[in-house]
């Protein structure tokens, strides 16, 4: 800018174009020519007199002809340089337009009417390995496969006629590897609208098909894993229109995409069972639409009528302004996790209430065995009473009577207390063939499910060969539960960290089973080994006393052992149980 | 009906010690009571003939383990159990281990006399059936081994002279072996001998059950 602005100032204080000088050169030029014919012709003085002092009137004229010529040269500089400008201005559109040519990334070529080769773009060369020579005034169709050739044949007459086509062709490098090019071809007319020359543009297609390739490739494969995951997946929009549904989840309802997409989440069959999860998940998607994770867990019917637990969420996904885009819904099926649960609470419950029927047998046993003994002093003393009333002379009358009848009632508070105790024992005999292992495998499961949030670990390390053992499944359940709590309980007690409770079984050489359960707790005093098994002993802060004692009594009803070894470190306890034939 | 004999008492519940300490005596029984298993084995050397009232579920050593302890002392005397909370698998057990009886309480002064009697019945009858099968194996053992040999044939049914030719001897001399050792067993004929030679080996058969 700034130097054009100069430029235009200088040229207008001295005019330095040779064609202004030419006029004033002219106009000089007849100023002395006139000067020299006046002289010399007309004898009018001498030169100098003419050309110092000529006359009013020839100095007129000289002066007229000399602007007259220098104003042509002024005309003529201006008409000359306008041109010159034209002409750099074109040069320079022309040069633009060639590194534009030739830096394009596309093949661009300039073919005549008959598809011989005019020009050719540097990428060409760049791009092909031929060399201009090789390129310029060959037939265009030369360059591509034979199958290329071809589409070029049948669509040339297109391109002659409408002088704009398109296709798509396999370019032969010269190398012969193959691009695929994506090939646009427009007409270039001349003045009178007729085509004289084409311009042919190739686009490489081999990389935006590779990507597309790819894209198309990783598309499938999370759609795979959308499809194939065992987890209920899907995507709506932020109204709650199933955009998306997982294999998973249509196969649970025995649906297709069709029957589903676009219809509202809770309008789907996975809802449809029940209005109150419907409602749920209508509320729930209203607050995933303003960004909250929704969470809940629903039971489902599938096609077939199975009843299954879902852990379910609605996930919002945001775009770069913060707003809700999408909804993730995805529903995990937790059946198994809640069976397990169940389960657990079911042994939970079964152990509770086999605990207090076995306390009320033990100490309805332990009753009738304390109440039993006067009875039995009473009716022997009644019964000596009798004897000796009957040998005596002087009987008293109604003594004998009294007699019998006392030792009658004392029996009878004796069936009393045997009912009592049949009435308490009833129900726990029954005795099946169990794989013993497989008992306290169970036994195991269900008391790891109590111990889940501590640092408590049971072991187990099962070596009885599966060997079947004829029990009552519950019992024995009961006693290994009481005693690997005993050992929980002490660890808690002595707030040992890291506590350990190992079971392990054996068989012995006359085919019994020996069961070990061994802690890592304080142990047992010494003390108290020898009472520990009777009823009403503990050393809980809130035991009953009846534990280890049921637990012998339930072992030796099973004609096994139940017993304690001393360690320096921990408590072991050893259950000997008969095996099955 | 009375008893004569030596009853021995043990359960830790004084007032059913005297009650049939009381009872018993008035039957003409000598009682000795003790208050546990433990009392009882200290004084074990004492006793003589006669039956042992057991009580099962004491404080200390229980009922089933005196029995047990007594079988491997080798004293033989007759076992009631007398219990206040008796079951099957328990009695079973006690009966198994050589009890005479097993009397849940409170039972009758009727009943008990029975056991007694049942007990001592037993007992008498174990005591002869010990006694013969002593006596034979005294006799057994006076035997040459010549003499067992040829006895051991005989009772298996081989006669004499198939014996012989087993034994390579002549018949005479089997005759003469075969008529010693029936005279040395005190048996009067085949069968007798047969009878008293089972007598022997049931020997074996009572030292296994007395063991267990």
């Amino acid at each position: 800018m700034k130097e054009k602005y100069r430029s235009t100032l200088t040229m207008a204080a001295a005019p330095r174009n040779p064609l202004i000088w030419v006029g004033v050169l002219i106009g000089v030029v007849f100023f002395v020519l006139d000067a020299l014919i006046d002289t010399t012709v007309f004898n009018k003085g001498t030169i100098s007199a003419q050309l110092l002092h000529p006359t009013w009137h020839e100095l007129w004229m000289r002066l007229i002809v000399l602007v007259f010529s220098t104003g042509f040269g002024i005309y003529a500089f201006i008409v000359v340089r306008r041109e010159q400008a034209t002409s750099v201005r074109a040069h320079k559109a022309e040069k633009r337009l060639e590194v534009l040519f030739n830096s394009a990334a596309e093949f661009i070529f300039i073919i005549d009417t008959e598809g011989t080769i005019l020009r050719a773009n540097q990428k060409v060369f760049t791009g092909s390995g031929y060399s201009a020579d090789e390129v310029i005034g060959r037939h265009i169709k030369e360059l591509f496969t034979p199958e290329s050739q071809n589409t070029y044949d049948s669509s040339f007459p297109h391109l002659l006629e409408k002088g704009y086509n398109r296709s798509e062709i396999d370019f032969a490098r010269k190398d012969g590897s193959i691009i695929n090019m994506e090939c646009s071809a427009t007409a270039v007319p001349d003045e009178h609208g007729a085509f004289t020359s084409f311009l042919i543009i190739q686009r490489d297609e081999s990389e935006r098909l590779q990507v597309a390739r790819e894209l198309e490739e990783s598309e499938r494969r999370f759609r795979a894993i959308f499809n194939s995951t065992y987890q209920f997946i899907g995507l709506l929009g932020p109204d709650g229109t199933l955009l998306e549904a997982n294999q998973t989840a249509l196969d649970f309802i025995g649906l297709s995409n069709a029957d589903v997409i676009g219809k509202p989440f809770w309008e789907v069959p996975w809802w449809t069972h029940s209005p109150h999860l419907q409602q749920r998940v209508r509320d729930g998607i209203m607050s995933a639409a303003h960004g909250k994770l929704i969470r809940f867990e629903a039971e489902h019917i599938g096609k077939d009528g199975e009843r299954i637990d879902i852990d379910f969420s609605m996930k919002p996904v945001l775009n770069e302004q913060g707003e809700v885009m999408l909804i993730i819904p995805e529903g995990r099926d937790i059946t198994e996790r809640k069976k397990a649960e169940e389960n657990a609470r079911r042994m939970q419950q079964e152990s509770a209430h086999m605990m207090r029927v076995n306390i009320m047998g033990e100490m309805a046993s332990g009753m009738a065995h304390e109440v039993n003994q006067p009875l039995a002093a009473l009716v022997s003393y009644c019964g000596t009473a009798l004897k000796m009333a009957r040998d005596s002379p002087a009987l008293p009358e109604g003594l004998v009577d009294i007699l019998e009848r006392a030792s009658a009632q004392a029996h009878r508070a004796g069936d009393v207390i045997r009912h009592l105790r049949e009435f308490a024992s009833k129900g726990s005999n029954s005795r099946s063939r169990v794989v013993l292992d497989s008992l306290i495998q169970g036994v195991i499961e269900f008391i790891s499910w109590e111990l889940r949030n501590t640092d408590i670990q049971v072991a187990f390390q099962p070596a009885s060969l599966a060997r079947e053992v004829s029990v009552d499944r519950l019992q024995i359940e009961q006693v290994l539960i009481n005693l690997i709590r005993n050992s929980i309980e002490a660890i808690n007690q002595a707030g040992i960290s890291g506590g350990r409770v190992d079971i392990a079984t054996r068989l012995t050489a006359d085919g019994s089973i020996e069961v070990s359960v061994v802690d890592n707790g304080p142990g047992i005093d010494p003390a108290v080994a020898d009472a520990m098994f009777e009823p009403y002993q503990t050393s809980k802060e809130s035991g009953m006393g009846m534990g280890l004692s049921i637990s012998r009594s339930i072992i030796e009803a099973h004609d096994g052992k139940l017993w304690t070894e001393q360690r320096p470190q921990g408590a072991v306890f050893c259950i000997k149980l008969p095996g099955c034939d | 009906m009375t008893i004569t004999r030596h009853v021995y008492l043990v359960d830790d519940d004084m007032a059913v010690c005297h009650a049939l300490s009381v009872f018993l005596e008035s039957c003409g029984s000598r009682v000795r009571a003790f208050p546990s298993a433990e009392a009882f084995l200290s004084g074990a050397s004492a006793v003589k003939d006669g039956v042992i009232l057991l009580d099962q579920r004491m404080t200390g050593m229980s009922g089933l383990e005196l029995q047990k302890e007594l079988n491997q002392r080798h004293i033989d005397l007759p076992i009631i159990f007398i219990t206040g909370h008796g079951d099957v698998q328990m009695s079973v057990k006690a009966v198994k281990a050589g009890a005479i009886d097993f009397l849940e309480k409170p039972f009758s002064n009727e009943a008990l006399l029975a056991s007694i009697r049942e007990a001592f019945l037993q007992s008498d009858h174990d005591k002869r059936h010990r006694e013969s099968v002593a006596e034979m194996r005294r006799r057994y053992a006076s035997l040459t081994e010549r003499e067992r040999e040829v006895m051991q044939h005989v009772v298996a049914g081989l006669s004499n002279r198939h014996l012989a030719e087993q034994l390579g001897v002549s018949d005479r001399t089997v005759e003469v072996h075969r008529s010693r050792g029936m005279k040395k067993m005190g048996a009067d004929s085949l069968p007798d001998l047969v009878r008293k030679y089972a007598l022997c080996k049931d020997e074996d058969l009572y030292d296994s059950r007395e063991s267990t």
